[in-house]
């Protein structure tokens, strides 16, 4: 009897070597939400594609036509110049303006500690900037910054305290850059933010809470105590995200037209 | 905390051994916690103000969960793939993107046809854990 589980097992694994990776299954989930995301975009009119890590566009035509994800520790935009294996990205423009959709990158807090955020959406200008000197961590808070929970337990008050405690440490507002060593203006993102209020500091975590979208998206629930600290701290916290779920199509739907109301 | 049943320990072995270690550690906190049948989850008010532990299974109604899971923690995992393939076909306006998962150690791939190929053996996969829970089920009763 279990020679035949094990032999089932070995074909679906065959098929899917992504299985092996103990990192991958979290990954997996974290393709799904971004790439739906991104089909949400598109269905909104957004030129969306592949990005490469040495910058360069995926093309229907090209022969490498791959999505690369890292595994692993995590690490911050990979350098242009270590080539097209690293982490892949997803770019989106509309009226002259591009993003990009970050997986697993580290954001540098206000510490110096690094974070990992599991799907963040930061300007080009930012990722194009790191992209090209070398690569490395944004200091700064991301537009956009989703944290996925792939696991079988409903969201804890402390998993919320843990993202909530994140985002304050990436926060950069007015005041913390006097200290902070980074060039004049004040962004809250570095380097190379454009100049323009999106991305210039603010002088509160209240404005800067709720002018940025933040999720924890779970494949199972959140405990009452979790929900409760969400709301203040301007965390939307999304249960149920399953393939075909009512839910994970409101989140993708709710993320892509945040986008589009507010990234313009 | 529930005392796992060791009749549990073949399916654990196998999962080990092939490489799926992350789905047996998965398996054994979820039987320890008592974690609610994934089927059976939803978004209630209930299930939002509970502390995410369910009833703890004993004996047979442990192997019966496993199965389960397993079975349903795969197909889940292969759905998400399959998905995220179709978007990013759809993103690149190409057909056959394929997806790597790369570490500093080693590099993953998965394509359209190996992952149509893995979840057609998932029928067989589910026969086979009722067979082996039917298998070790009689076993209790001898």
């Amino acid at each position: 009897m279990t020679d035949d589980v094990s032999n089932a097992l070995l074909d679906i694994i065959g098929g899917a070597t992504t299985l092996l990776e103990a990192t991958g299954k979290g990954r997996t989930f974290e393709l799904y939400v971004m790439t739906g995301i991104a089909r949400a975009l598109k269905a909104l009119s957004y030129d969306v594609w592949i990005r490469r890590s040495d910058g360069s566009r995926v093309r229907p035509t090209d022969r490498e036509r791959t999505f690369v994800q890292r595994g692993g520790l995590p690490t911050g935009i990979p350098s242009a110049g270590d080539g097209t294996l690293n982490a892949s990205s997803i770019a989106f423009s509309r009226n002259g303006r591009t993003w990009e959709m970050l997986n697993g990158v580290t954001f540098r807090g206000r510490s110096q500690a690094l974070h990992e955020i599991d799907i963040a959406i930061v300007p080009e200008p930012v990722a194009d900037s790191l992209r090209h000197s070398g690569g490395g961590s944004p200091l700064g808070r991301p537009r956009v910054s989703i944290e996925c929970k792939d696991v079988g337990t409903n969201g804890s008050l402390n998993e919320m305290r843990a993202f909530v405690a994140l985002l304050y440490d990436i926060s950069l507002l007015n005041g913390h850059h006097q200290y902070l060593g980074v060039p004049y203006p004040a962004r809250a993102i570095h380097p190379d933010a454009p100049d323009e209020y999106l991305h210039n500091s603010v002088s509160s975590y209240w404005t800067e809470n709720r002018r940025t979208l933040n999720v924890l998206a779970r494949r199972t629930g959140f405990t009452q105590g979790a929900y409760d600290l969400s709301d203040y701290h301007g965390v939307s916290p999304y249960a149920e995200i399953a393939v075909g779920s009512r839910e994970a199509t409101d989140l993708m739907d709710a993320v892509a037209n945040w986008i589009r109301r507010r990234l313009r | 905390m529930a005392v796992l049943e060791p009749r549990l320990l073949p399916l654990i072995e196998i999962l080990v051994e092939l490489g799926l270690d992350w789905l047996a550690v998965e398996l054994v906190e979820g039987l320890q916690r008592g974690e609610e049948p994934i089927d059976d989850r939803k978004a209630s008010e209930q299930y939002a103000s509970s502390s995410g532990g369910g009833t703890l299974l004993q004996g047979v109604d442990q192997l019966q969960w496993a199965a389960q899971y397993v079975d349903k923690r795969l197909r889940s995992a292969l759905d998400q793939t399959s998905h995220s393939l179709d978007a990013l076909d759809q993103i690149a306006a190409a057909d056959a993107i394929e997806l790597v998962l790369r570490t500093d150690e080693q590099k993953d791939t998965v394509d359209r046809a190996g992952l149509d190929h893995a979840r057609a053996q998932l029928s067989r996969l589910s026969e086979a854990l009722e067979a082996w829970v039917r298998s070790a089920a009689s076993d209790f009763d001898q």
